[in-house]
């Protein structure tokens, strides 16, 4: 017999020692009940129970509707307003996560002098002395004003004696504004009525992700796109680069870098030819015939010809430009040219229609420059500048940031960034969350930005209005006519608004019906519009990037980073760019052509070398790039951002010149970059283990071809015959719901503005790039992209991936302790409390959605605040995953008894069906046949069937949610996975 | 063989320590009450004032939490200091008075707490249907000598009123400190004891597998759902109340 301690009696100890210690450490300490002193009387308040205030999302100026969800009087959930005419109860992924903006830990706390902590009342004395000293030298550099505050801005700058505003917005739109101009006389934004087109060409522009209003766009764009009634749309991108934009493409046309404008001409001249249209066309189009700039687009005259052909079949047209990839120094040309075929096709009126006004003059980059030749000669003595970050988003080149030091910078910006870094003075503003604005967005839209919560008490911040109306009144009492803080400027402006629209009730009633509805919505006014004579004289040009040295870098926005602004916000680092599908990094697109060339392999780190600088990122393969051209996305590289942004990849603006287009918009394409190979490794992280889907149909696809013959429809995959009768009929369950889903592949966009919501709406942990590394991030729907194809001909699909609700579920029966089963309306129930960690249902999940918590993870104060307090936060150790939003269906049931009913169709909203910009999501009770979703799903038979699918449909795991396939209007490319040629090396994206 | 027998003795001796710490450590007293910032007698309100429950809190018909009154309630008829109204000299008045005028919350102690992992529904229990009870749920209450059984609770339930209040939380009418009475607040069986005295509970609740049982298991399956009582008489589906998904989520 062995002697000593033996295994079995290890774990005698070991288990009674640790009882003991959990005793120790589990000392039952009372919680606290705190009341409430006074409890509010100036609005609602029940405890734990939501209220809803109507605002305006600031996070970019497309300016949505926003309908805010607090709690305890604590902003928790931000969803799109459904009154608002533009977003219609949608958000962006950026819209999302602006609660992040509210709640960042990088928030500026405290006033700041030369990066030391003052007091408020010493800062607001140093600012007033400032400004009296500074008098007629001072300068407002801020975000373009998209409401009153335009105006309050030049009143202040009046009664402080005199200076000038100058814009700053990286991503802007002037240079359309002045291409509008000249070809139609109108400097303004035009509609872009998407929906009424037959077929879009679209010129570079990324509308789906940062140009315009992307929530809109994406909208109005599936309305036109989506499958309907056996007819498809098309849209043909046109571009260098294929964008999350460009992968929703029908085809992907491959033009040269720049060479968008001589494409848009040569369509147009076929156009003109055939319909003889706008006569005074003919001699100036003839010279851009298809023949004439097939070599320097890369076009053959027969594709131009063709696409000519599809736009004269398929109108009425609506030609798009714009965005970053076309910015070259002839981006003004390029979108004239663009306007040419809008008007040469008859668009004009139709899918383009211009409104009754004149836009606000926005200044440009150019007066940028301006501003910096004026530090430089120490002419301006004060410089404020707002959230905007100038320091870090334009190139080192322009000399920004030497310039700002010599004058005195005060920043009122409320996130800490590398201007604000760079400032003398920072006076924390309020974020929009907290304070009074509005937005004037489009013609009719007048919305109106209202401080949902108090201020978060971690910041001791100020509203920026107010504390220049502070300043100048230290100085002028009169300035503002008294007017004491900006709500009653805004005031001011709002009734004069209601005397324009004719309201005669009270100025408070009126006033209140505004902060219910979110602002004022009237149809908009449109003015006929014709193309001006003039637009002969542009002349457009190749820029002739392809054929010099080194490749052309294309300087690309994200959806989720735009402009750098996102890069504080631990949701959207740790949310997959739904193209690359990487996480807290940059990365430099090539072609695999050209990279095999130069002997870069995927993933590899290379150094990108342009004449104004360099830097080093990881090589990403990807079809969708010219081959001479490389495409680095924007938004990361910070260095006093914040701890969340600070040290990721690399910032593209610093390879950049700092040259303008005739708009005075910085132009971002035109120079070339040399690549070197430094390490054929690196850390780039990505979320997707293989970019194929190796017959799995997961993101199935079929064509308007085959929808045509119903022997076709449904799934290649199928579900076995099976023995067992279904739970429908077994007793207590499904009655009277069977919560279910429809997902329509075909109007997703991959936008990822779901996941996003998910994060929000769950308490959903960030974990870190390092961890997510180790696949140990908690996202609860994920964003899956998949290619199909090689070379130019490829396809890009994307498929929200989520907890399946399965029937017969296989994460259910291996669990030891019950915490996951069939719950009886159909939910794939997780029962946190019972959860003992084992993980077997995850092993056992087919569709790889469940989550383990790792860690006790943290939520940095203040971000906790944001914590949806009506579900539980996860403890380490337990399963986690989708829910169907348990919570809201709970509180709506909760509802409905109360007005002694049974729940309606389309009163549950989950949160990612809420924000879905193009309803791609489908949610609701399958037993009832009049449901949306049931209808949609027609799960029964086969020949009821036409798109709809179930993933993996041959385990039997009998998911409750269908996926409705993708339409190609080409050959489906993943029917014949013969197709393999040179690019093994793009299948192992992983 | 011997020293090895003498060695498991010493092994069971030092479990046993161990093991009776861990119950010592687990033992808590029946009533279960803290010290609180200030001796707030419910007794003195209750009965002798003849407050009702949701005066104070009143959030308890409306929403998930009861609401712990705001200290402007106490204020509402004790007045601050210098007015002299209800107990202008009691010194646990005063207290509160002190926290008025400092306007600092009242730091009470929780007695009644339910783990963050359960979500528990006030308003769903002060509306509830007593109908949905069993016809015989509560009888057989004996309030003199088992004023805490399970029939006195149900009883109280069925009353409605501030009764209903009583049978979760105990008489607090008769408590000069808010005590915790029932052992067992708050742990699922002791939840479980009344939602399985809801007609259909029983029934709805899984019972033998479906391989012993297929045979008839259709058949079954119809009885079952018959005795369930899914719809209400109001023609509306009663809410479900054994599923884990009711409180846990």
């Amino acid at each position: 017999m062995k002697k000593g301690l033996s295994r079995r009696n290890l774990f005698k100890y070991v288990g009674a020692g640790s009882a003991t210690a959990v005793v120790a450490g589990c000392e039952n300490k009372p919680e606290k009940l705190i009341p409430m002193l006074v409890p509010p009387t100036d609005y609602e308040y029940t405890p734990q129970t939501a209220y809803q205030y109507m605002t305006t999302c600031r996070e970019c100026d497309a300016a949505c509707g926003m309908m805010v969800t607090t709690r305890e009087h604590r902003a928790q959930k931000a969803e799109g307003n459904p009154n608002h005419p533009l977003n219609q109860g949608a958000l962006c992924a950026k819209g999302q996560a602006s609660l992040q903006t509210l709640y960042n830990p990088s928030r500026h706390a405290y006033p700041l002098a030369d990066g030391k902590k003052i007091p408020w009342q010493e800062g607001l004395q140093q600012f007033s002395a400032l400004t009296q000293t500074a008098a007629g030298a001072i300068a407002y550099l801020g975000k373009p004003a998209v409401g009153s505050e335009g105006d309050f801005l030049d009143e202040w700058l009046q009664a402080a004696g005199g200076g000038k505003r100058v814009d700053f917005e990286l991503l802007s739109q002037n240079s359309q504004v002045e291409a509008n101009q000249i070809a139609f006389n109108r400097a303004d934004v035009p509609e872009y009525a998407f929906e009424k087109a037959g077929l879009i060409l679209n010129f570079s522009a990324d509308f789906l992700e940062t140009w315009g209003n992307p929530v809109e766009n994406a909208r109005r764009f599936a309305d036109m796109h989506a499958y309907q009634k056996g007819n498809k749309n098309k849209f043909v991108h046109i571009s260098p680069h294929v964008s999350l934009t460009g992968a929703k493409a029908d085809r992907w046309v491959v033009i040269n870098p720049g060479t968008e404008g001589l494409v848009a001409l040569a369509i147009a001249a076929v156009i003109q030819q055939e319909n003889g249209s706008h006569t005074f066309l003919k001699a100036y189009l003839e010279s851009y015939s298809p023949e004439n700039v097939a070599e320097e687009t890369g076009v053959s005259a027969e594709a131009i010809r063709g696409l000519a052909k599809e736009a004269l079949e398929h109108g009425p047209l609506l030609a798009i430009g714009g965005g970053n990839v076309s910015a070259t120094k002839q981006s003004v040309e390029t979108l004239v040219a663009v306007n040419i075929l809008n008007a040469v096709s008859g668009a004009l009126d139709k899918t383009l229609r211009f409104y009754n006004q004149t836009a606000v003059k926005k200044s440009t980059h150019q007066d940028l420059l301006e501003l910096i030749s004026d530090l430089d000669a120490g002419k301006i003595k004060l410089l404020i500048i707002d959230d905007s970050n100038p320091v870090y988003a334009l190139p080192p080149s322009m000399g920004f940031a030497e310039a700002i030091k010599k004058t005195f910078v005060v920043s009122l910006a409320s996130q800490k960034s590398e201007t604000t870094h760079e400032a003398n003075l920072v006076l924390p503003a309020l974020t929009a969350y907290e304070s009074w604005g509005d937005a004037f967005p489009r013609s009719g839209v007048k919305s109106i930005q209202q401080p949902v919560m108090s201020a978060v008490n971690t910041f001791d911040a100020k509203a920026r209005e107010d504390i220049l109306i502070n300043t100048v009144q230290s100085i002028d009492k009169t300035a503002f006519s008294g007017n004491s803080n900006y709500l009653d400027f805004l005031q001011d402006k709002w009734s004069k608004i209601q005397r324009e629209l004719g309201d005669t009730r009270s100025f408070e009633n009126f006033w209140i019906s505004i902060l219910e509805n979110g602002g004022i919505y009237e149809k908009p006014k449109f003015a006929r519009t014709a193309l001006s004579r003039k637009v002969t004289a542009v002349k457009v040009s190749s820029p002739e990037l392809v054929g010099q040295e080194g490749l052309t870098l294309l300087p690309t926005t994200s959806l989720l980073l735009g402009d750098g602004s996102g890069a504080n916000k631990p949701w959207l680092q740790e949310v997959p760019n739904p193209m690359s599908q990487i996480v807290w990094d940059s990365w430099v697109e090539i072609n695999p052509d050209t990279a095999q060339k130069l002997g870069i392999n995927d993933r590899a780190i290379i150094e990108v070398k342009t004449p104004h600088g360099s830097v080093q990122a990881t090589a990403y393969y990807h079809f969708g790039i010219h081959r001479d051209a490389i495409a680095i996305p924007m938004g990361q590289g910070h260095q006093h951002s914040g701890e969340v942004a600070d040290g990721f990849g690399i910032n593209v603006m610093q390879l950049l010149p700092g040259e303008f287009d005739n708009a005075g918009n910085l132009s971002f394409v035109g120079v070339q970059a040399e690549l070197k190979l430094i390490n054929e490794k690196s850390y780039t992280v990505n979320t997707d283990g293989n970019a194929r889907q190796l017959g799995r149909e997961i993101a199935a696809a079929t064509t308007v071809e085959e929808l045509a013959h119903p022997e076709n429809h449904g799934s290649a995959h199928k579900r076995p015959t099976e023995f067992y009768p279904d739970r429908s009929e077994t007793a207590g369950y499904y009655k009277p719901y069977r919560w279910g889903m429809t997902i329509d592949l075909d109007r997703c966009n991959g936008c990822s503005a779901c996941v996003v919501a998910c994060y929000a709406e769950n308490n959903i942990p960030v974990v870190g790039k390092i961890r997510t590394a180790i696949g140990r991030e908690m996202s609860w729907i994920r964003m899956e992209r998949y290619i199909e194809g090689y070379g130019d001909d490829f396809e890009t699909r994307f498929s929200p991936m989520l907890c399946q609700q399965c029937g017969n579920a296989g994460c259910e029966t291996v669990c030891p302790v019950y915490a996951t089963y069939h719950n009886p309306e159909g939910l794939n129930a997780m029962i946190y409390n019972r959860c003992v960690g084992t993980r077997y249902c995850s092993n056992n999940c087919a569709y790889k959605v469940r989550r383990f918590n790792w860690f006790n993870y943290e939520f940095p104060a203040p971000l906790d605040q944001q914590l949806n307090s009506t579900i539980t936060t996860r403890e380490v150790g337990v399963m986690e995953k989708c829910t169907f939003c348990v919570q809201r269906i709970k509180t709506a049931k909760y509802d409905a008894k109360d007005l002694s009913r049974d729940l309606e169709d389309g009163e549950v909203l989950t949160a990612c069906q809420q924000t879905c910009p193009t309803k791609a999501i489908t949610f609701g009770n399958l037993m009832d046949p009049e449901s949306k979703v049931a209808k949609s799903a027609l799960r029964e038979t086969a020949d009821k069937r036409d798109r709809q699918y179930e993933v993996l449909a041959e385990l039997n795991y009998k998911p409750a949610i269908t996926y409705l396939k993708k339409v190609n209007t080409r050959e489906v490319l993943g029917h014949n996975s013969e197709n393999h040629d040179s690019h093994q090396n793009s299948e192992n994206h992983g | 063989m011997l020293g090895k027998k003498v060695i498991n003795l010493k092994q069971y001796f030092l479990v046993g320590l161990f093991v009776s710490a861990f119950f010592l450590a687990l033992n808590t007293t029946t009533a279960y009450a803290e010290e609180q910032p200030i001796a707030f007698s419910h007794k003195l309100h209750t009965v002798q004032n003849g407050i009702a429950c949701q005066y104070c809190h009143l959030y308890a018909r409306r929403s998930f939490s009861s609401g712990v009154p705001p200290v402007s309630t106490c204020i509402g008829c004790h007045g601050p200091k210098e007015q002299k109204l209800v107990q202008p000299d009691s010194k646990e008045v005063n207290k509160m008075r002190t926290f008025w005028s400092d306007k600092e919350p009242i730091p009470w102690v929780k007695i009644h707490d339910v783990p963050d992992f359960v979500r528990f529904p006030h308003k769903e229990h002060i509306n509830a249907d007593s109908n949905r009870l069993l016809d015989d749920a509560g009888a057989g209450c004996d309030t003199k000598n088992a004023p805490r059984s399970l029939e006195c609770k149900l009883a109280q339930f069925r009353t409605g009123g501030d009764q209903r209040c009583l049978a979760c939380h105990g008489d607090v009418r008769q408590m000069e400190v808010i005590t915790q009475v029932d052992e067992n607040f708050g742990k699922m069986g002791w939840c479980m004891e009344c939602h399985l005295q809801v007609k259909g509970a029983k029934e709805r609740k899984r019972t033998g597998s479906t391989i012993a049982g297929w045979y008839h298991a259709k058949e079954m399956d119809k009885k079952r759902e018959a005795a369930i009582g899914l719809v209400n008489e109001k023609g509306y589906h009663n809410p479900n109340m054994l599923d884990c998904y009711t409180c846990h989520y």
